[in-house]
């Protein structure tokens, strides 16, 4: 993969997350805030990118933990790897969040 | 000890003084030496608070003062005007610290030490804890109390021949112009948070010679972290020599305080609720999706130039970072109201000063809906953009914050006002 266009679409993933779910998930808001504040701080793209749009918070945070892990494998310096591995620390406690919400309900 | 609990130790003990009788005659030397550091004590007060700073300074001239317009100087001039007395030599720490048998030596002993240590409690805070309008005019609401006492004191130490006496006017118009401070202090000084300011150095880290941020050692800090942060986020004067421009809140300040202060209204709720107070919990659970919101507004705006906000991040680091080995304690309920009203000051100043940004500077600007650059994006100028609808939100929700009660005990405080306004002075046909 690209590593622009990984970041590319981990910036957009997040994005729409933020945009879509959280106000009606608030229990996600703080990790995956947290994440996209990491990414956002060191990349903007240069448009969203069409396809990170309209997946729902499950499979959007599926498919961001996917790409940040394989960011974080193939960067190269250590400050780099540290911040990713951190957002994907963050993107699995929303998802963790999100697991114990879903079996909470009936 | 808070501020406030020395201010309330000072009054006992010109409680006791107002219902003592004149000291012992070879007690006179020791009570001089202990009244003049209980008017150097004033004075500091005075300056603390900021007389010789203020813009609107009287004129030198003016025989009596507005006590609206210049209410800290209007005290001062009654401190100055006392008679001096013979305060003798000695030096403050052997004056203040000595134990004595008279019990009338005792209490101005007490007066002068606790009048000092509330100072230092004030002058060891953040002024951005206790510099609010409201809580500068509750401070002076205890000070005016404190010289319309003195100023009764001193009468009866005139009579008494230890120090000379002015004419019964000039006690007459002092007393007058203290309890005028004094009553408006009670309209005013609505906001007794300053109550709880308290000296601790060691909490604060001063970065390049700037500003400082707190430091959280404890639950307590938080409302004055809070307080630093809503005075971070207002525009000011760059400290990095590195980067001569004055320092703006921008988009990485915006999205930082956004994801900070969800994740600390969960914590600060969670203490709520374990303290007995569902509806402080509450109400720091409102305002996180007015945050989500704030966060979310921002996904579409790029900045002309972007912004570093070194304080905002620091300051909002340092207390979420500090939340994880914290969750777990115990807070006091006037904390926790302390800690509500803090987090609804900072909500005005997040919304106020990012509304002007986006708004009113036009620093901040929406994209285009293809593009993140600035490459077709154009300045809010919209009242219903997002952005400018989560501020406002922001701004708004500080209002609803409730009033502080029982911060601290001012019970003494209330008592010495109501004795010191009843007690007659002699005045001569």
């Amino acid at each position: 993969m690209n590593r622009t266009h990984g970041y590319d679409l981990l910036y957009s993933l997040l994005a729409f997350i933020c945009e879509e779910d959280l106000t009606t998930r608030l229990d996600l808001a703080s990790p995956v805030m947290a994440a996209f504040n990491l990414i956002a701080e060191h990349h903007v793209p240069d448009r969203l990118l069409g396809d990170a749009s309209g997946l729902g918070a499950a499979e959007a945070l599926d498919r961001a933990n996917t790409v940040a892990f394989a960011l974080a494998m193939s960067a190269d310096g250590l400050e780099e790897k540290l911040r990713l591995l951190r957002t994907g620390a963050l993107i699995n406690d929303a998802q963790r969040r999100l697991a114990s919400t879903s079996q909470g309900k009936p | 000890m808070t501020y406030g609990e020395e201010q309330e130790a000072a009054s006992a003990a010109l409680l006791g003084l107002l219902d003592d009788a004149a000291p012992a005659p070879d007690s006179a030397d020791a009570v001089l030496a202990l009244r003049h550091q209980v008017h150097l004590a004033l004075l500091e007060r005075v300056e603390l608070m900021g007389a010789s700073r203020h813009l609107d300074q009287p004129k030198r001239s003016t025989w009596q003062l507005d006590t609206v317009r210049h209410p800290l100087h209007s005290l001062e001039r009654i401190v100055r005007a006392l008679p001096a007395g013979e305060s003798g030599d000695a030096q403050p720490s052997a004056v203040l610290a000595a134990g004595a048998a008279d019990p009338s030596v005792e209490l101005w002993r007490g007066v002068a030490r606790h009048l000092a240590l509330a100072n230092a409690e004030l002058r060891g805070a953040p002024p951005e804890t206790w510099l609010q309008r409201p809580q500068t005019w509750y401070l002076l609401g205890d000070l005016a109390t404190t010289v319309e006492s003195l100023v009764v004191l001193e009468e009866r130490l005139g009579r008494a021949g230890v120090i000379p006496q002015m004419s019964q006017n000039a006690y007459l118009h002092h007393r007058l112009a203290a309890g005028d401070v004094s009553r408006i202090a009670g309209w005013l000084g609505t906001d007794s948070s300053s109550d709880l300011a308290y000296q601790s150095p060691a909490d604060f880290l001063a970065v390049g010679g700037g500003p400082r941020i707190q430091l959280i050692r404890r639950p307590e800090d938080y409302a004055r972290a809070q307080r630093a942060l809503a005075g971070f986020m207002r525009p000011r004067n760059s400290f990095d020599p590195n980067q001569a421009e004055t320092e703006r809140p921008g988009l990485l300040a915006a999205r930082t305080i956004g994801q900070g202060q969800v994740r600390l209204a969960e914590v600060f709720a969670t203490w709520a609720d374990r303290g007995g107070e569902p509806d402080l919990a509450s109400s720091f659970r409102a305002r996180i999706p007015l945050y989500v919101e704030l966060h979310r507004s921002t996904m579409r705006l790029v900045e002309l130039q972007p912004t570093r906000s070194p304080l905002v991040v620091a300051q909002q680091s340092e207390m979420v970072q500090r939340a994880r080995t914290l969750i777990g304690a115990r807070m006091t309920s006037a904390s926790l109201q302390d800690l509500e009203r803090s987090t609804g000051i900072l909500s005005v100043s997040v919304g106020k000063a990012l509304r002007r940004e986006g708004k009113h500077r036009q620093h901040l600007l929406v994209r285009d809906e293809e593009r993140l650059d600035l490459k077709g994006a154009r300045p809010i100028n919209n009242s219903r953009d997002p952005f400018v609808v989560a501020c406002r939100a922001l701004l708004q929700s500080g209002a609803t914050s409730s009033s502080l009660r029982g911060v601290t005990p001012t019970n003494r405080r209330r008592r010495l006002g109501e004795q010191v306004r009843s007690m007659a002075l002699d005045l001569k046909p």
